[in-house]
């Protein structure tokens, strides 16, 4: 590929809760991306579609990097039954997969919906697989195409699809305190914002539990910064460390314990919590700062950042050996480091020598580490990277200035884990998005 | 409530381990602030050298010597003070602790131009409770000193005082980074105000990090508000 593919689509999603653009940039390569196409899926009830589900399979799909959908502008006709596909019109638009899709009220249960969906081969002309998802009540209208796009993307590229999950995020708005904090979760294309709870006090670090349904995150109230965490179906809170002295929450993969920063006389190291005993041990111990830790998923490393070396640099410690490996020497500084759920690899942020904060991951069994490049649109300063939970993709908070720099804006932007693809996710409105997390698989 | 005071239990063990684990740590803050005047007055024993934390309270102690030669009176009224102060702070040792109040007293009188403001008479509350730091340091500023010293007489001189060190953090670097940057400024301070002669128990540390900005903006004329340590005394 010698030139820049520059692919610019805005969809405009209309979900039941708000109305946001998604805009998706694509830079560099859609080479070996599979064309797809959805076609619109036929409604069969009253009235309109209560939702585009095709539109969000064709964003999903497209989001991936993985896949090049057909436009339905494009598309010489939209068959809604496999008697209606005319696969000539689909070989002569060089599209080799089709979708299809139906669905209306439920005839099993009032107020919800029925929805089937077939995906075919149209060079060989084959049916490929084909479901029939039942009782979809309008909350789950939008994961329920998640799905969709999770089981076509499994189907061809031999990959778990990671469409149904979530991320959590911090939003705030205005430059001057007093002003709000709001924990979010969404979709993971950013749709169907939920706030999980609200703060006067700075609220930072969302961690989520192994099973995604809770999330640990740290508030700095008058007494200083203390972990708590947050059951996101029941909206209970709970305090995890005392008060004043802890941050950096990240949760063992068995969900028993948790690491975390403690600050004491000046210094500041890692510990584990025992969820069930409320046991503290002290992993580290070094004058200089030690924070930001990540668990291994084969819960036997935290991957840290650690000042020792005289700039913040990432470190490995092993709890078999209690030995600590140095993993980052290139960069300025290397921080916020978060391990990819396969474990290969980890996410991190460095300082370039030009002063720029930019998304690098680093490979373990071989230690090479490399920047996945800056997007095309204007970022100061990309943050907060966290891993999709089939480590396909990463997602974080990318910086921009505005008003001739006097006000600061972080949006929601993912990149693929090779840096081929990087798109935004851009919210109307105002504020400041910070820190993404994403979750585990939700089944 | 139950289940958290466990947890306090839990974690005290772990916290005096990393008291102890950290002497490291005490040489290297110090080497930001009192320790330097200690080693050139070349005093320390003495009255400094008491049971544990001595690596502390004897470095307090030298600056003692150096300081008191020059100050007459204030010396001697914070001494009594001071005492007071000793009587009351347990753990702290009482020799350390009123002699270099005197020490702080001595200095706040004769540097008392600059960033300090410090024409504050001794044992008066100083005005300014700012302390500003270079970009990702935590080493207290010469120029601050003396603002810090008139802090000092005013704790030694009201030994009922508390004051709370905030640590604050430009936006740069992550939060979380910043968090822990903020407390060793903070302790920074700290460690000064206790090696010149406030007791121990009379200040805190607090760590906001980035999270609470002073200055709006994003360039250096704003963040050279933001990393700064504020004393903030209890009402």
């Amino acid at each position: 590929m010698n030139k820049v593919l520059w692919i610019l689509i805005c969809l405009t999603l209309f979900s039941a809760s708000a109305q946001a653009v998604l805009t998706i940039e694509i830079t560099e390569g859609v080479e070996g991306a599979l064309p797809i196409a959805i076609s619109p899926f036929a409604w069969q009830g009253v009235n309109s579609a209560p939702e585009n589900l095709a539109a969000i399979v064709d964003a999903d799909l497209n989001r991936s990097g993985r896949f090049l959908t057909l436009p339905e502008k494009e598309m010489l006709q939209k068959p809604t039954d496999v008697r209606e596909i005319n696969w000539r019109s689909w070989r002569a638009l060089e599209v080799p997969y089709l979708v299809i899709g139906k669905w209306g009220p439920s005839k099993q249960a009032a107020g919800a919906y029925d929805l089937h969906y077939a995906l075919y081969d149209a060079v060989r002309e084959k049916y490929l697989l084909g479901y029939t998802i039942p009782k979809i009540f309008p909350a789950q209208l939008r994961m329920a195409a998640h799905q969709i796009s999770d089981v076509i993307y499994q189907e061809l590229t031999g990959e778990r699809g990671a469409f149904s999950t979530r991320i959590a995020y911090i939003k705030t708005v205005g430059a001057a305190d007093p002003r709000p904090y709001w924990l979010y979760i969404a979709e993971s294309d950013t749709q169907n914002e939920q706030v999980i709870l609200k703060s006067k006090q700075p609220i930072l670090s969302p961690a989520w539990s192994p099973d995604s349904a809770r999330l640990a995150y740290v508030k700095t109230s008058d007494d200083g910064p203390a972990i708590y965490a947050v059951d996101i179906n029941l909206g209970t809170q709970k305090q995890l460390s005392p008060p004043g002295k802890f941050s950096a929450p990240t949760w063992s993969p068995d969900g028993k314990k948790m690491a975390m920063v403690g600050y004491e006389g000046g210094s500041t190291d890692i510990f584990t919590l025992d969820l069930v005993s409320n046991r503290l041990e002290q992993i580290t111990r070094h004058w200089s700062i030690d924070t930001e830790p990540t668990w291994a998923p084969d819960g036997r490393s935290l991957v840290f950042n650690s000042e020792r070396g005289g700039s913040p640099q990432l470190y490995q410690h092993s709890f078999e050996t209690g030995q600590v490996k140095r993993l980052t020497f290139d960069g300025k500084q290397n921080l916020r480091a978060s391990f990819s759920p396969d474990g290969r690899m980890i996410t991190f942020v460095r300082l370039d020598e030009a002063g720029g904060y930019q998304i690098a991951v680093m490979e373990l069994a071989t230690g090479e580490a490399r920047l996945l490049g800056k997007p095309g649109w204007d970022e100061s300063e990309a943050e907060s990277p966290s891993f999709a939970p089939n480590s396909s993709m990463i997602i974080y908070a990318s910086n921009f200035l505005e008003k001739g720099g006097r006000n600061k804006r972080g949006v929601l932007a993912a990149v693929s884990v090779d840096g081929r693809v990087h798109q935004r996710f851009s919210a109307e409105g105002v504020g400041e998005v910070r820190e993404p997390a994403w979750s585990g698989y939700l089944n | 409530m139950n289940q958290f005071s466990k947890l306090v239990v839990a974690i005290v063990p772990a916290l005096v381990m990393l008291g102890c684990g950290s002497k490291g740590e005490v040489k290297d803050a110090g080497a930001d602030s009192g320790v330097q005047q200690g080693r050139a007055a070349g005093v320390t024993t003495g009255a400094g050298g008491v049971g544990s934390g001595a690596s502390a309270t004897s470095a307090a102690g030298g600056a003692t010597a150096s300081g008191s030669a020059s100050s007459g009176a204030a010396g001697s009224a914070s001494g009594g003070s001071s005492g007071g102060s000793s009587g009351s702070a347990a753990g702290n040792s009482a020799g350390g602790s009123s002699g270099s109040s005197g020490s702080s007293m001595a200095s706040s009188g004769t540097s008392g131009t600059g960033a300090a403001g410090g024409a504050t008479m001794p044992g008066m509350l100083p005005n300014n409770m700012k302390v500003f730091f270079d970009y990702d340091r935590s080493e207290i500023k010469a120029e601050f000193r003396s603002l810090l010293q008139a802090h000092v007489s005013y704790l030694a001189a009201n030994p009922t005082v508390r004051v709370t060190i905030e640590g604050h953090c430009d936006e740069r670097g992550t939060r979380e980074y910043n968090l822990a940057l903020g407390e060793r400024r903070a302790h920074a301070i700290q460690q000064f105000l206790v090696l010149q002669g406030a007791g121990k128990d009379q200040v805190k540390t607090v760590t906001f990090g980035e999270e609470r900005p002073d200055a709006a903006g994003h360039d250096e004329s704003a963040w050279k508000f933001n990393r700064r340590a504020v004393f903030t005394y209890a009402k």
